[in-house]
């Protein structure tokens, strides 16, 4: 969640969100440059003919063009090298894997799957679905699928998904349709849910709280009504967490 | 059923005005729906629909149209100093088939609630699971006639850029930078719409003959749509772009009094390089759908570069402009639109660098910041080029001349309308608003509100531009001493035409060819003009 009328994201919920947006900001500075600059030359241009005069003749200057094709090109190498860095730094933990969930998109929800291993060596796992808090009047007193004080439409769900602080996890994201796309990026991640393909992402939240994310890639009417809630929790409540929802089940 | 390249050029510009009319109130209409959250004037499906067809109605059947149809038609020959275009039955062909193309994308639009699956068509969604109606085929089968008519268009005009110059000696000079943009654009269309109908067909066969190319259950995958699509989506883009760097190359040599634009040989360079290089970075659009992590790098690395021949392109543009004489009263009009198109071009462009990144993209894929890009190269961009082009040649065309004061009225309202819409959504891109929203979180309220009140300054923009087209073809006011310095071919007379001309054009033009001399008197350098014998 971004204040209202803000202009960049305000919140990191992991490494990889800082990073990424530590590389948004470099390549911003350079760009801030480069854009200073062609509007100084404009200026300069523009009201060269007041100061210089005419110059119809002043049609090559292989020294200047050389410049502008050398130090661009340096500029985008320096780019290039800090958006690589970024890349494989995101792209997978050095850390072995301690949680695992898999996503799934829906017309128009998401459901998460989650899986991890007791002290048994045993494979325990459960599901739930996740759908956006509806607009609407409740029809019960204690109605959980409409939008209750405190809630932001479009924003918060009826179940989150539940994530634990500092663990490293990865992410499983397919589609049981169309192609969604899980987005969250407070947390640094983009996938695409497509139909018949596992895409995976490795997650690791490094504060406790909640982030918020979007379905980003159309997939019919209500694409705007799946939106992600995610709870990043402490280990301790994440393991009871499970365990408690394993009994329910 | 002409087949005079001026005439079916017009008929391109008449047909693309008008679908650049339609797709600015199906702008407005989104606009007009996002101005406050909640959904309250539209359906989702139509919101959908809208902005399906706001996207090809712009791309397909404006920009393209326009300025590749329109200037290309009218100035290939008259630059190259021959009668018309190589094959001018085919042309004609082109033509049709654009309106055509253009009838069925409407039908599209107006039958079966629309076309909901947006310009990109991404299966399973426009599969005959999801969208099983009429619209989603209406809209291939009018892909399918668009691109064979760009084709068709395209093969025209290599034969004619190739073959039919006068003075064919000297291919790598003294041709006008249009014709280089073009000729570039031509490649392009020439080796990517095929691809693209490719993916339509199996599109086709997989709604209707039980094929499974983008099935996974039959062992397709809806990936392969994407990487056919995209690899057709990403060279169109430049085909949108590349005839507005000749067009502005044209206006600021002339309003510089130069001969021809600064670092002439770098720009063509720069120009087949951008063509060239825009085959090889469609993965760039597909960062987040599962490519392995090699893949993304090399696709990061190799859109980065493209910044390199554009970076000259534009710092040969503020050296054009260096050196001429600009002042305010004294300036064509079509001039404003040049110096805007620098500048937020520029813009778009280093938004783009930053969306290169496949680091960055899980903050901004499908992102309102995408938006604020393309909207910038394209409604800044290609747009403001085709502003310029019109006014710059109009007296060309019609031998008059408009009221200064309207036109620059226009292009005021104008600047501030797509400032005011597209500014705002690199922020809103930035705190994680998503596109192909039709309502969305309360926090976005504001920027979205400002965007819409540029979205109602460019509807006055627009009825601004109605005034002034009203009012000079109330007035017809002729131009009588033309404002062109000569351009370089025009000046060794081996192309360039429509600076020899009288005004208005007429209809025949080269009717007797030219032939091409050089005299070469000993050691001396030697001397080009072109003789009517």
């Amino acid at each position: 969640m971004s204040q209202w009328g803000g202009t960049y994201y305000s919140m990191n919920f992991s490494m990889a969100a800082s990073l990424s947006k530590f590389l948004y900001e470099c390549i911003m500075t350079i760009n801030c440059f480069v854009l200073t600059t062609v509007v100084c030359g404009l200026v300069m241009a523009l009201s060269s003919g007041r100061v210089v005069g005419h110059c119809r003749k002043y049609l090559k200057n292989e020294l200047l063009e050389a410049i502008w094709t050398i130090v661009p090109a340096f500029l985008i190498y320096l780019i290039a090298s800090m958006s690589f860095y970024v890349l494989y730094m995101n792209g997978e933990h050095k850390e072995p894997t301690l949680f695992h969930s898999v996503i799934t998109g829906h017309q128009w929800y998401w459901t998460y799957q989650y899986a991890m291993i007791d002290e048994m060596g045993k494979f325990f796992g459960f599901e739930h679905d996740s759908y956006a808090l509806l607009n609407d009047v409740p029809s019960t007193s204690d109605d959980d699928t409409v939008l209750s004080k405190g809630d932001t439409y479009l924003l918060d769900v009826d179940a989150p998904f539940v994530i634990p602080q500092g663990m490293p996890g990865e992410l499983l994201v397919t589609s049981d349709d169309v192609i969604h796309s899980w987005s969250v990026p407070a947390l640094g991640i983009t996938v695409d849910a497509v139909p018949g393909r596992l895409n995976r992402s490795p997650i690791l939240a490094s504060t406790v709280g909640v982030a918020y994310g979007h379905c980003r890639e159309l997939c019919g009417v209500n694409h705007f009504m799946m939106p992600i809630c995610v709870e990043i929790v402490t280990p301790a409540t994440y393991l009871k967490f499970m365990k408690l929802e394993e009994i329910e089940e | 059923m002409s087949v005079n390249h001026k005439d079916i050029g017009t008929i391109y510009l008449y047909m693309g005005f008008w679908s650049g009319l339609i797709g600015l109130s199906l702008s407005h209409c989104m606009r007009v729906e996002l101005n406050h959250p909640g959904e309250w004037l539209l359906g989702g499906y139509t919101y959908h629909s809208i902005m399906s067809m706001h996207a090809f109605m712009m791309i397909f059947f404006f920009v393209m149209p326009t300025s590749i149809g329109g200037l290309g038609n009218w100035f290939i020959p008259l630059m190259l100093k021959t009668k018309d275009l190589a094959m001018p039955r085919l042309n004609n062909l082109s033509v049709w088939l654009q309106l055509g193309s253009l009838f069925l994308m409407m039908m599209a639009f107006m039958s079966s609630g629309g076309l909901g699956c947006g310009w990109t068509m991404y299966p399973p969604l426009s599969s005959i699971e999801f969208m099983d109606g009429i619209p989603v085929d209406l809209a291939v089968f009018s892909l399918h006639m668009a691109g064979m008519s760009s084709i068709a268009g395209s093969i025209n005009f290599l034969v004619t850029i190739f073959n039919m110059r006068l003075g064919a000696l000297f291919f790598m000079h003294l041709n006008p930078m249009l014709i280089w943009t073009l000729f570039g654009t031509s490649i392009l269309l020439v080796t990517s719409v095929p691809v693209l109908a490719a993916g339509l067909t199996l599109l086709i066969l997989d709604r209707h003959f039980s094929t499974s190319f983008y099935y996974p259950e039959g062992g397709g995958d809806p990936i392969l749509w994407q990487h056919l699509f995209w690899f057709f989506g990403h060279p169109e883009v430049y085909i949108l772009i590349l005839p507005a760097f000749g067009v502005i190359s044209h206006i600021l040599s002339r309003s510089s009094a130069k001969i021809h634009v600064f670092g002439k040989i770098g720009m063509s360079w720069a120009s087949m390089g951008i063509a060239w290089m825009g085959f090889l970075v469609w993965g760039h659009h597909m960062f987040v759908a599962g490519l392995d992590i090699d893949t993304r790098a090399y696709f990061t690395a190799a859109t980065l570069m493209i910044a390199v021949p554009t970076g000259v392109k534009v710092f040969n543009w503020i050296a054009t402009i260096y050196g001429g004489m600009y002042r305010l009263k004294a300036t064509h009009p079509s001039t404003f639109w040049a110096l805007g198109f620098v500048l937020l071009f520029t813009v778009g462009g280093l938004t783009g660098v930053i969306l290169a990144n496949a680091a960055l993209s899980t903050l901004l894929h499908d992102s309102y910041y995408v938006v604020a890009h393309f909207h910038y190269v394209l409604s800044m961009g290609a747009v403001f080029a085709i502003f310029g082009g019109f006014w710059f040649w109009f007296p060309f065309w019609t031998g008059m001349v408009p009221r200064k004061d309207l036109v620059l009225t226009h292009f005021c309202l104008t600047f501030i309308g797509v400032n005011c819409t597209f500014f705002p959504m690199h922020w809103l891109g930035l705190t994680g608003m998503p596109r192909r929203y039709q309502d969305y979180p309360e926090m976005h309220t504001a920027w979205q509100a400002i965007a819409s009140a540029g979205g109602y300054c460019s509807f006055l923009a627009m009825g601004m531009f109605f005034a002034t087209i009203w009012e000079v073809f109330l007035v017809e006011r002729p131009l009588i001493f033309p404002f062109f310095v000569r351009s370089e071919s025009e000046y060794y007379g081996t192309g360039a035409g429509e600076g020899n001309t009288v005004l208005p054009c007429g209809s025949h033009t080269n009717g007797q060819l030219p032939k091409f001399v050089i005299f070469k008197h000993k050691e001396k350098k030697p001397y080009y003009c072109t003789v009517i014998m």
